[in-house]
């Protein structure tokens, strides 16, 4: 939706000036999104700095000649200053240049460009998972349990959830690869040569985040479940599937989809341990072992592209909410 | 084959990375190799000749490339060129190469002549572990980051960087150890090295068949020996405690480093640290082949005895505080015990065991535990520790020397503050001679080091790589490519 089909301005806004507030919302979170990612280049430059080791010595070990090291930092630019370093990182950021892996010795963004698909892929099956159980399950949950109705139920849906929740992901992945891969054979151990290669890492992924999303479609649903305008639809006698359809779902959707957006902010993190476990070549696999090396470029670069793809999903999730409820206070943030 | 990390640039001349080099082996040649008992057979060279600093090697005939280029003299000249330039930075100049060789081709291209500038004992034993590159890679280094042009019995055609790396075999080989090939029906068309980080994964993989072979060092060991796998190790100098003379540091007092060694009870630590599959050391370096054999380290080193400690450090002026701590000077004993927590598994725990008994003695301890990745940022960076349980992996005595003695960091590898006379002579003398026949003071300099506490050998540990449907051999601490045999 554009500023020119925008509905009737939010209560308030229009006191403010002359200009759309669609167009002041749209240049406020497109401000805050490019501050963000400044300080998210800052924040990536210093932080693995901080990290105590010589990524020099680190790539030559504990036996390498102090020359080799000396001539190795030479190579690697680190004898120059962190002005300097920092100057180089910024300077490559705006022209395309990533710079070159300390490990493998190929340019930073050829090697994301072969690995980003194989993490995007997992957190997005992992997110359409999460959605299309939680959804379904906390409307269902809400619809059966409102009122105080069937108690158990909801005692039941409430713990499990939380169990759910609270399982580490990579405990998850090793359980499941135990269980389905390793036991009964069902599924493949490790890589996705095959489609079922997904299904482990997808729902060890897709677990937590659908439990927590499954709690707050509930909640909302229950919430909205409340309000007046769905008992007078109800006292109305409509059909009870079409109260909820168009009544209750479009209600509970600003939640759904902030969280919604949190999450699939949550699941490139995720990825990290699971790809590790699972052996899958992606972004969080690839993060795990440039830490570890203190491969620089690598990880500002990890650092800049997937926190750059959580603020945009968040900023995306932003403009959705307010598209889809113009009233919503988000609007005037 | 699973490998545990990514193996970084493939260039074989830029990197000691244990992962790069197993690869490595499969598309490169040496001019020699060493066989695990420990005598040279041909590589690239079929026969040498000794003769003073000058060292003769006749070229066997029709080596190629994976290219299907002659490989000549020429090429080791040109590869000595690169190699012993110092701006060329490769870590092998100073590790398995001694500096100042010059490489010469005869015009007819069938010897070349390597000239020392110094005594280089065990210049055998580094030449089999200088992997020999050909003239496409030579001319453009950029090839081999990703890349590999070697005359090894595979050539690499494959390389999904950090995923797979797959290298195809080549029929024509002929060359490998004492004319080994790798045309036999039992031995792999093909092998692929698959980046399989977490251990458990390994042995998942391993047990159900998906892949041929895994080193594994964590507690799935037990459950891989339990399921009867095929398996061939390496035995691994572990446990090396060191301790920091660095100015201002406690453990520069000969007397406390002697009272800690004295406080551990070293066969128990050992058996902790390797999880009870390791064993005391003998010497520096316990591989196979060994350098030197011989024991070095049992005769000097002191009977466990808490009471011994005690008395040390009373003796050397260390009195119990009011808190049990021990003072000297006003300076309480307390140290920064610096160990790794990944690597044995074993190592948090023994770590326990060895900060209680130093308690015990009044000393003051601040374990730290850090990945193996961290610990060298300590040691060669901050300098804040006093005890660190480490190991120097390496195949010969001399490549410890630039670590147990000379300058300390940032100027020099020493990272210990190591000065220890006897050693520095004893190395002296052995680095006159050749080989085995320095390895008496090779051995006497080790003595000196454990005798003085400067160095504390307590854990070697065999580093199982177990096999499923295929057997295979180690040389050093690398699997030799040509020993490979599918068993099913």
């Amino acid at each position: 939706m554009t500023a020119t089909t925008a509905p009737a301005a939010p209560r308030g806004l229009t006191s403010r000036g002359p200009v759309n507030p669609w167009v002041r919302f749209l240049a406020r979170r497109l401000f805050r999104f490019a501050a963000s990612l400044l300080g998210l280049m800052v924040m990536a430059f210093v932080l693995i700095q901080l990290i105590p080791g010589d990524p020099a010595r680190n790539s030559l070990g504990i036996t390498a000649s102090a020359q080799s090291v000396a001539q190795r930092r030479v190579e690697l630019g680190l004898d120059k200053s962190l002005l300097d370093q920092f100057g180089h990182f910024v300077g490559g950021v705006f022209t395309g240049d990533l710079g070159t892996s300390f490990n493998l010795g190929l340019p930073v963004s050829e090697i994301i460009g072969q690995r980003w698909a194989e993490t995007a892929r997992l957190a997005v099956l992992a997110f359409l998972l999460a959605v299309v159980v939680a959804v379904p399950l906390g409307a269902a949950i809400a619809a059966a349990t409102s009122g105080g109705r069937r108690r158990f139920l909801d005692m039941a849906f409430t713990s499990v959830t939380g169990l759910a929740y609270s399982i580490p992901g990579f405990l998850l992945a090793v359980g499941l690869s135990y269980v389905f891969a390793v036991r009964m054979k069902l599924l493949p151990i490790a890589g996705t040569d095959t489609v079922s290669g997904y299904v482990l890492p997808v729902i060890a992924l897709a677990v937590g985040p659908a439990a927590a999303l499954a709690r707050i479609v509930r909640l909302e649903t229950l919430r909205v479940l409340g309000e007046d305008f769905v008992r007078t639809a109800r006292s109305k006698r409509l059909p009870t599937l079409r109260v909820f359809l168009r009544h209750v779902i479009p209600n509970t959707l600003t939640p759904t989809l902030s969280m919604g957006g949190l999450m699939l902010g949550g699941l490139l993190a995720g990825t990290i341990l699971v790809e590790t476990i699972f052996v899958l070549p992606g972004l969080g696999s690839t993060l795990t072992q440039s830490v570890t090396t203190k491969d620089y470029p690598m990880v500002q670069a990890l650092v800049l592209v997937t926190g750059g793809a959580v603020l945009l999903i968040n900023l995306v999730v932003d403009m959705l909410i307010a598209v889809a409820d113009p009233r919503s206070t988000i609007l005037e943030g | 084959m699973a490998v545990p990390s990514e193996p970084g640039s493939l260039d074989p001349q830029k990197t000691l990375d244990g992962t790069a080099l197993t690869m490595a082996s499969f598309a490169y040649d040496p001019l020699v190799n060493e066989t695990p008992d420990g005598s040279f057979v041909s590589g690239l060279a079929s026969s040498w000749t000794q003769s003073g600093d000058d060292w003769v090697f006749t070229m066997r005939k029709g080596v190629t490339c994976a290219d299907g280029s002659a490989f000549t003299a020429a090429d080791v000249e040109a590869n000595f060129a690169f190699l012993e330039n110092p701006k060329s930075g490769s870590p092998l100049l100073g590790t398995y190469l001694p500096p100042g060789i010059t490489a010469k081709a005869d015009s007819a291209g069938t010897t070349v002549t390597l000239k020392l500038s110094r005594p280089a004992p065990f210049f055998l034993n580094g030449l089999s572990l200088v992997p020999m590159v050909c003239k496409g890679g030579l001319a453009d280094r950029s090839k081999l980051k990703q890349g590999a042009d070697g005359t090894g019995p595979y050539k690499l055609t494959k390389a999904v960087t950090g995923d797979e790396y797959t290298y195809t075999r080549r029929t024509e080989y002929a060359w490998g150890p004492n004319g080994a090939r790798v045309d036999a029906a039992d031995q792999p068309s093909k092998v692929s090295f698959k980046v399989v980080a977490d251990q458990a994964t390994q042995a998942n993989l391993l047990m159900a068949g998906s892949i041929n072979a895994a080193s594994v060092s964590s507690s799935d060991v037990q459950r891989l020996s339990a399921a009867k796998l095929f398996s061939a190790s390496y035995l691994s100098p572990i446990g090396e405690m060191f301790f920091n003379q660095g100015a201002g540091h406690v453990t520069a007092d000969e007397k406390v480093r002697l009272a800690l060694t004295t406080a551990l009870n070293l066969p128990e630590i050992q058996s902790v640290y390797t999880g009870g599959t390791g064993s005391g050391p003998t010497t520096f370096t316990p591989g196979t082949p060994a350098a030197c054999p011989g024991n070095s380290v049992e005769s000097a080193l002191p009977t466990h005895s808490v009471s011994e400690a005690q008395s040390i450090l009373s003796s050397a002026g260390w009195k119990p505080g009011p808190d049990g701590v021990r003072v000297k000077d006003g300076k309480r004993l307390s140290i920064t015990f610096l160990y790794n927590t990944d690597i044995p598994s074993g190592s948090p725990a023994a770590a326990e065991l060895a900060t209680a008994a130093w308690k015990k003695i009044g000393v003051d301890v601040q374990p730290v535990g850090k990945p193996v990745s961290q610990t060298n940022s300590v040691l060669f960076g901050s300098g804040a520790w006093e005890v660190n349980w480490n190991g120097l992996g390496v195949s010969t005595p001399n490549q410890l020397v630039s670590i147990l003695s000379g300058d300390a960091p940032p100027n020099g590898s020493n990272f210990a503050h190591i000065d220890n006379a006897t050693y520095t002579a004893e190395v002296k003398k052995a680095s006159e001679s050749s080989g085995a026949a320095g390895c008496s003071n090779w051995l006497a300099a080790e003595t000196a080091l454990v005798r003085d506490s400067d160095v504390v050998p307590f854990a070697n540990m065999p580093w199982p790589t177990f096999g499923k449907n295929a057997t295979f051999k180690f040389s050093g601490s690398y699997i030799v490519p040509t020993s490979i045999r599918l068993t099913k």
